[in-house]
């Protein structure tokens, strides 16, 4: 099927729409790779084996989609049209709910959702509290469309905004259109969109280029392949309207290799768009040609910076170079490239189908839209959550994530990866907005939310990120490579007990200069963790450096285990579990732990039964921080 | 454009960066990994500066000064950021020859024993005193060493040719990595691992020799530490240094000579005006083995009852002068496109003056540029349109015919790198493997006999395409191609038709072009057909030829006598010599039984067999001397290196026996009043006593080459084989460096 005139395109979308079949109900399985690895396919099976043995072929549909962002309920189903959700399900489930579903949309109690053990389900997706108060714009359509089929994206509208674009509009209206939607980068740094492609339309080159960012190396952060994996094309439409905005003729996603599935789908994307003529030569029966590669990342966070992606894409080490020249004047080959974030991408064609003021309609002052953020950590309800920029983290954490799992309580949240910083409980109400973020020491970054609870050390937190900058760290300038290392160090010894107090001031003017000096992106933030949680959190330091504990009870070089021997009831569990052979008592008499021996796992503390409680976690003795486990050297 | 850095005004025309600009105006900006001739990587972060109204510190390096730009390069906040970073950088590398309070105080005792030791940063650090890091932490002031050392692990390896590395010392600056990609195109070091355990090294950790090394030695030059190292320089310490012209081939490249208590230590590229601070392998690293070879003759010897004995000068002159004036019959004096300009010049009078019947040639077979003026018909007072290094730049297509080029020709072959790398399309014709074919557009594998069925094939090519009014017909280009049947099969002669058909398109469409070619090339009777049909090629798309040759002076002698060979000698051919002053190590031409045979030669070798009196000589960096090199640049060189024992230069010899002759002929008390007489007999010498580097680069002048038209191809069977010369490139005067130098045998080899 070559569409060669943009007619074609609204020819076929009503010929799909007559000829869509019309099932009484259809089963929406979410299958991404989160609910793949919570057992999606089998359910599936299960599903497509109930369907047919019940005899429901032809009335109940199967729609297998991408993530909706429940992650946490996965696998998980919609009966549509009702809307009826299911979640955390087992193959065996399968048989109950399609006859529930064929026998005119019945709601299986026993299945739904409930807040609380006993209460009565919520039965409907939208009014999830997950769900509620999200404003999925992007998301939304990963509900009703197959990735693996083009024709269920063109069914919903899909590539008419390329169309509008090509042939209603000239490219400087396309770019003037992104730029009155206040459209800011999603890749982290929030540049305006709009802007930059001006600048690429302006600058001197060919061919020109345009680059979808999907590295997306920062831990616990999954935006971007959720956007491969469920909506494929709307990343697509997107680069090829930029394309046309400045004047681009090739185009390269470039998709981190740890998404095979998404690599997958983005794949059989832009094959299925080149079959239809949405790509190649004359798209649309236009005078515009642009087609698109896509490239495996390299396997390094410091792939997803702009120049070393470029440097990947030409096939040499990922080495950032030093900016300028921007790729906006010189990227791909030395020629004028966009480098977008795909969700960025993503963002495009809506803009240019229902026009900048509907984009501009929802958000914060200088930040417009909807941002989509990954939602991990000690949260009762995490996943994928779409929300207008300017609500507040509160927002999300409480209402969308339900706040700090039972028995807990919040204590900071991490914005932005490893190049982000912690903010406190007490700043909950900041806004998610760019500037307001940068404002209290942390990032936007490319969205990622990481909830700690009072079980998290603060400076153990910035210590894993910096120990992650470290690692990924490209060795090129010496800041980068040599501080994050130091700075690791010296937290290490700060965790281990040994820091005195003129290493607090030692650790701030090291990550001060890592900051100021550093070639790129990576080093330039890599020290945020550190100096937000300085900032939030200096308490903490001050515990381990001079009362040599650690309050959160994380860091085991400061802790000691012991047993009450009042409340010990000699049942033996603790002398059982311990690896170290350290705990020492007969039958029925109190046990106790051997300093000496004791290797601080906390394995005793987990053994002891709950109602008993008799190991004691406390300070390590001033001065003698017990015996450790050699050094730790990152 | 102007702007102000550190309170003082800066103008200029066009783009620089502020590092160049500040040190333009003599201010002094730390740097680590930036080099005149890379792209800078900005990856050493010490010439951070700032600039007024940005809130973040810049590098100098890579920032280009833009007009109205208030710059400040010392204040005390970048002050404090450089010596932080170089804090860390010593986190990472050896610190105690910068901080022991003993460091000088055991400096002398320690010199010279224990090499073997590994270096601990302090003064057994083999390069304990010229270290640029020690250089920067005394510029930027560093007192303290604040982190613990924290090496990165790396073994040493000593198991290459000539180079060490050391991993340890490596503050990852990553000179080496680029100037060896970037420069040399030999993508030989990288990076490997990431973060704290990032190291430089080679792919699959394999050795220099076997991941391509060329042992040009621009990764030891440009690493500021000791991580890279010379292995014949370690722990040395020059106390003087002295230009010195490189003769081993013909690129003519200027060297800098680090001597110790007048001994030579050994060689390093110095900026000359043809090399730009590169070098290869044998002037990076061999001059000194070359110079001071066992093989070197240090006094004349004399035939006496049957054997050569040591004489005194005044005596060998005397038997010399005296057989050669009473031997009968023809004399013929024999230089070697080797030597320098005036020792050719000596010669050649002498064979002129000193005799009547006396001629001069030269050893070596006619060069390419020869060749491929007698194919075309050039006459032979012509000059030559030579082709700058800088020219190469502008090539957006290059066609290079079975040379080697970093072996024989290896500033070019950089070169021919650097227009690649800006966009040239590479031709690489030949039947060898040579580095430049990874880059290369179109790889024909084939002999050089078949380099005239190529360009004939192109010429076919192009002439159906742009086929038009004044465009040549078929019969001026040349007889049809052919590939000789017996020796190809159908499917190669198809492969060898496409590739000549691609490379006809990149001809068309890319121009300015150049094509190279060497001795092999223009060899024997099937060199007259090649240099024909090139000729002709160039002729039809414009492009300019570059004549390689192995010889240092091969150009000069070309200038000075239309070449060399036998047929490019001046005077009637003569029978066999009767006498034979033998200087060129080519054999020796057919002499009568009985002939009378004077050798001047600097190593001692089979040529001396039949020699009567011997007279050594002295080497290029031993005397006075003009070369011109590939690119036609008359460089003028003094003595730099003392001779060995009472070696003279050849000049001198001529000299010294026109007048123990008693006959016309030279006659001169130094090089310089030779030249001046090459100036007035030959006019594209033109201002070459002024040449550099005595004051300002002089060109052989060139008149237009007349002939414009095309020259006939000889049909393919009146060609015989290349007649296979055994000469071999890396050739000193007579010492097969390249079987007698281990490590040079070694670099050869692979
Ligand atoms: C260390 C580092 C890692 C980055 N990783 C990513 C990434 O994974 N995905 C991304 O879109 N941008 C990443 N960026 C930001 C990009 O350099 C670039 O700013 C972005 O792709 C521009 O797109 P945008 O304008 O749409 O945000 C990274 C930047 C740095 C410094
Ligand atoms: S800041 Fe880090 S990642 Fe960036 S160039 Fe420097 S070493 Fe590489
Ligand atoms: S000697 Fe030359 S070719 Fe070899 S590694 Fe060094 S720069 Fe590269
Ligand atoms: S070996 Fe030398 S030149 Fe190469 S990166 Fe290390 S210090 Fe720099």
């Amino acid at each position: 099927m070559r569409l060669a005139h943009p007619g074609h395109l609204a020819d076929w979308r009503t010929r799909l729409r007559e000829e869509a079949p019309a099932f009484e109900r259809t089963i929406v399985v979410t299958a991404g790779t989160c609910g793949r690895a919570s057992g999606a396919m089998p359910l599936i099976e299960a599903l497509r084996s109930e369907i047919d043995g019940q005899g429901f072929i032809g009335r109940i549909g199967l729609l297998i989609t991408g993530c909706h962002g429940y992650c946490e309920a996965e696998p998980s189903l919609v009966v549509q049209p009702e809307g009826y959700f299911y979640g955390r399900l087992k193959p065996s489930d399968a048989a109950e709910i399609v006859a529930a579903a064929g026998t005119r949309g019945r709601f299986v109690e026993r299945l739904g959702y409930k807040r609380k053990p006993g209460a009565r389900p919520v039965r409907r997706l939208a009014d999830l509290p997950f769900y509620r108060k999200q404003h999925r714009r992007l998301t939304e359509a990963h509900l009703g469309l197959d990735p693996e089929r083009i024709e269920d994206y063109v069914l919903r509208g899909g590539y008419g905004a390329l169309a509008k674009a090509l042939f209603e509009m000239t490219a400087s209206a396309v770019i003037e259109a992104v730029e009155a939607s206040g459209l800011r980068g999603r890749g982290g740094a929030g540049f305006p969109t709009g802007f930059k492609w001006r600048i690429v339309r302006n600058a001197a080159g060919h061919p020109k280029h345009v680059v979808g960012n999907a590295d997306e190396g920062d831990p616990g952060a999954y935006m971007d392949r959720g956007l491969l994996e469920g909506n494929p094309h709307a990343i697509l439409e997107g680069m090829i309207i930029g394309a046309y905005a400045v004047g681009a003729s090739e185009g390269c996603l470039y998709v981190r290799a740890e998404y095979p599935l998404a690599v997958a789908n983005i794949r059989r994307a832009v094959d299925q768009a080149r079959d239809c003529g949405l790509l190649g030569e004359n798209i649309l029966g236009s005078e515009f040609h642009f087609d698109v590669r896509v490239a495996q990342g390299a396997g390094a966070f410091v792939s997803g910076e702009e120049t070393a992606l470029i440097a990947s894409i030409e096939g040499r080490r990922p080495h950032p170079r030093p900016r300028p020249p921007y790729p906006s004047e010189s990227g791909l080959g030395g020629r004028p490239t966009v480098i977008n974030n795909v969700e960025t991408w993503a963002n495009i064609a809506p803009i240019i189908d229902r026009g900048p003021d509907w984009f501009a309609s929802v958000g914060a002052k200088r930040s417009r839209g909807t941002k989509i953020f990954s939602l991990v950590g000690r949260v009762r309800r995490t996943g994928l959550v779409e929300v207008p920029m300017g609500v507040s983290l509160r927002d999300i954490i409480e209402d969308i994530g339900g706040g700090a799992l039972p028995g807990h309580t919040l204590k900071a949240v991490q914005t932005g990866g490893p190049s982000g910083g912690c903010l406190p409980a007490a700043s909950l109400d900041v806004k998610v907005d760019y500037e307001d973020l940068a404002r209290a020491g942390s990032i936007m970054g490319s969205g990622g939310l990481i909830v700690l609870d009072d079980r998290a050390c603060m400076v153990d937190v910035a210590r894993y990120f910096v120990g992650f900058a470290a690692e990924e760290s490209c060795g090129k300038c010496a800041p980068c490579r040599i501080g994050t290392r130091r700075l690791r160090d010296m937290l290490d010894r700060i965790v281990a007990g040994l820091a005195e107090p003129a290493d607090l001031d030692r650790l701030e003017s090291l990550a001060r200069t890592v900051q100021a000096a550093s070639l790129c992106g990576l080093g330039r933030t890599a020290v945020n963790p550190v100096l937000s949680t300085l900032r939030y959190f200096c308490a903490e330091y001050k515990a381990h450096i001079e009362d040599r504990s650690c309050p959160a009870g994380v860091c085991r070089d400061l802790l000691s285990y012991a047993i009450d021997p009042g409340l010990c009831t000699g049942c033996g569990l603790c002398r059982k579990a311990c690896p170290a052979g350290a705990i020492t008592g007969r039958p029925r008499s109190p046990h106790a732990v051997s300093g000496e021996r004791c290797v601080k796992c906390g394995a005793c503390a987990d053994a002891c039964p709950p109602d008993v409680k008799a190991v004691r976690i406390g300070r390590a003795a001033d001065g003698s921080p017990g015996p450790r486990r050699g050094r730790r050297r990152p | 454009m102007k702007a102000v850095i550190d309170g003082r005004v800066f103008e200029a025309p066009g783009k620089t960066t502020i590092l160049e600009a500040a040190r333009r105006l003599g201010l002094d900006i730390p740097t680590l990994c930036d080099h005149p001739r890379l792209e800078p990587a900005a990856s050493c972060r010490m010439c951070l500066v700032e600039i007024s109204g940005r809130r973040d510190p810049v590098p100098a390096c890579a920032t280009v000064l833009e007009d109205g730009m208030h710059v400040a390069t010392d204040t005390p906040a970048l002050r404090e950021l450089r010596r932080g970073v170089l804090e860390m950088i010593l986190a990472e590398h050896p610190s105690a020859c910068l901080v022991c309070a003993d460091r000088n105080a055991c400096r002398e005792p320690k010199e010279g024993i224990r090499k073997t030791v590994e270096p601990t940063g302090c003064v057994l650090c083999p390069k304990d005193g010229r270290c640029r890091l020690q250089d920067t932490a005394a510029a930027v002031g560093l007192e303290r060493i604040v982190f613990p050392e924290a090496p990165r692990s790396a073994e040493p390896r000593r198991d290459d040719p000539l180079i060490d590395r050391d991993g340890g010392l490596c503050i990852l600056c990553g000179l080496c990595v680029r100037v060896c990609r970037d420069l040399r195109g030999a993508s030989v070091l990288t990076f490997v691992g990431r973060g704290g355990r990032t190291t430089v090294g080679t792919a699959l950790d394999l050795t220099l020799l076997e991941s391509g090394c060329l042992f040009c030695g621009a990764c030891v030059d440009v690493c500021p530490t000791g991580a890279l190292l010379e292995r014949a320089a370690r722990h040395v310490r020059p106390d003087e240094r002295k230009p010195l012209l490189c003769a081993l081939c013909g690129e003519g490249c200027l060297l800098q000579a680090e001597f110790d208590r007048g001994r030579l230590l050994g060689t390093r590229p110095a900026p000359g005006p043809a090399n730009r601070g590169q070098a290869c392998v044998k002037g990076r690293f061999l001059v000194a083995d070359i110079l001071g070879h066992p093989s070197r003759l240090t006094g004349p010897l004399a035939r006496r009852d049957g054997t050569l004995v040591p004489v005194s000068w005044p005596d060998a002159l005397t038997a010399a002068a005296a057989g050669l004036r009473s031997s009968d019959g023809p004399f013929e004096a024999v230089g070697s496109a080797q030597d320098s300009c005036e020792d050719l010049w000596a010669l050649h009078e002498l064979g002129r003056e000193g005799f009547a019947s006396g001629r001069f040639s030269i050893a070596e077979p006619p060069s390419p540029l020869e060749v491929i003026r007698k194919a075309a018909g050039v006459e032979a007072g012509e000059g030559w349109p030579d082709v700058p290094n800088a020219g190469l730049a502008a090539m957006k297509t290059i066609l290079v015919f079975d040379e080697d080029l970093p072996v024989t020709a290896p500033i070019l072959g950089l070169e021919v790198h650097q227009a690649v790398q800006q966009g040239a399309r590479l031709i690489v014709f030949g039947p060898g493997e040579s580095c430049l074919d990874r880059c290369a557009k179109v790889r024909v594998r084939a002999g050089l006999e078949s380099a005239a069925e190529f360009l004939l094939e192109i010429l076919a090519g192009l002439a159906r395409t742009a086929a038009g009014p004044g465009h040549p017909g078929r019969a001026e280009l040349g007889p049809a191609a052919r590939m000789k049947p017996e020796e190809s099969s159908r499917a190669e002669r198809a492969v060898f038709k496409e590739k000549a058909s691609r490379a006809a398109v990149i001809l068309e469409k890319r121009k300015p072009a150049a094509f190279i070619f060497g001795p092999r090339f223009a060899a024997g009777t099937q060199g007259r057909r090649n240099a024909a049909a090139l000729w002709n090629l160039a002729r039809l798309t414009g492009a300019v030829l570059i004549p390689v040759a192995w010889e240092a002076n091969a150009r000069g002698a070309q200038a000075l006598f239309g070449g060399g060979g036998k047929n490019g000698c001046e005077g009637a051919p003569l029978p066999a010599a009767g006498s034979l002053l033998l200087a060129g190590d080519g054999p020796p031409p057919p002499c009568r039984e009985g002939a009378f045979i004077v050798v001047a030669a600097a190593y001692e070798s089979g040529a001396l067999e039949a020699a009567d009196v011997v007279l050594p000589r002295t080497l290029f960096a031993e005397q006075d001397g003009t070369w011109v090199n590939r690119e036609g640049r008359i460089q003028r060189m003094r003595a730099a290196v003392p001779a060995p024992g009472e070696a003279r230069p050849l000049w001198r010899m001529a000299v010294d026996l026109a007048r123990a002759i008693g006959s016309g002929g030279p006659s001169a008390s130094a090089a310089g009043e030779i030249l001046a007489g090459i100036e007035k007999e030959r006019p594209s010498f033109a201002g070459a006593s002024r040449a550099w580097p005595d004051e300002k680069p002089v060109f052989l002048s060139a008149t237009a080459v007349s002939r414009t038209g095309f020259a006939s191809v000889p049909e393919a069977g009146e060609c015989s084989a290349a007649e296979e010369g055994s000469r071999d490139p890396d050739d000193v005067h007579g010492l097969r460096a390249g079987a007698v130098l281990k490590s040079l045998r070694a670099v050869r080899r692979r």
